[in-house]
């Protein structure tokens, strides 16, 4: 799944570590959700989403999931 | 976070017990022990490898042990702590790679195979090989899970 987690840490002159310490979770699963390895789950999602106060959709996007 | 810090004191104390009961045994298996068992390779093999694992295991408790009273001392450490220890996507690695119950099941046979030693050297052997077995399979198959997640 393709995010802009990557491209709204550069915006927020954040490193992944802190941004993992924001949300609670490791340096590793943010990498990982950035290269597109893991899919967040939707705690995890909301919670990053809600940390760049932008909702879901404009986080991450679902569009190759198909229906 | 006041509840958590709680949870790792109360580690650092069973740590600290695990510790101290496994240099005890170290102790009294290199200085008591070996004196009172049958000489002979079986015997020195096993009395060997009980010392061995009661070391590895004090060892390995008081490294954790130093390492989460570090935590406790640092705000910053001990909220990563935390996060490594609920973070979702090392749960799901833990859980596809069968841990804890592996590490739980190999635990037992270990302490199994202790105990039929001395009665047997061969289910001596086989219960610690396939305790070894077990626990590398689940290493593997983390170590495979940590790559490709």
């Amino acid at each position: 799944m393709n995010t802009r987690i990557r491209e709204l840490r550069k915006q927020h002159k954040l490193s992944q570590e802190e941004l993992a310490l924001e949300v609670g979770t490791t340096r590793q699963t943010i990498t990982s959700i950035e290269v597109g390895k893991y899919t967040a789950s939707l705690v995890l999602a909301y919670k990053i989403a809600k940390f760049f106060e932008l909702s879901i959709e404009e986080v991450f996007d679902f569009s190759d999931i198909s229906e | 976070m006041d509840k958590y810090r709680k949870n790792v004191r109360l580690k650092m104390f069973l740590l600290a017990i695990l510790a101290l009961t496994a240099v005890a045994l170290g102790i009294y298996n290199v200085f008591f022990e070996g004196d009172a068992e049958p000489s002979g390779f079986s015997a020195g093999m096993l009395s060997g490898f009980r010392s061995g694992l009661a070391i590895g295991i004090g060892g390995v408790a008081l490294i954790r042990m130093i390492g989460l009273g570090k935590a406790i001392r640092d705000e910053k450490k001990l909220k990563e702590l935390y996060n490594k220890e609920h973070d979702e996507r090392l749960r799901e690695i833990r859980a596809k790679a069968g841990m804890p119950l592996i590490l739980f099941t190999s635990v037992l046979m270990l302490v199994a195979a202790l105990i039929a030693g001395p009665l047997s050297l061969t289910i001596f052997y086989t219960l610690l090989i396939a305790s070894v077995a077990q626990l590398l399979i689940g290493l593997s198959v983390k170590m495979y899970y940590l790559k490709r997640m």
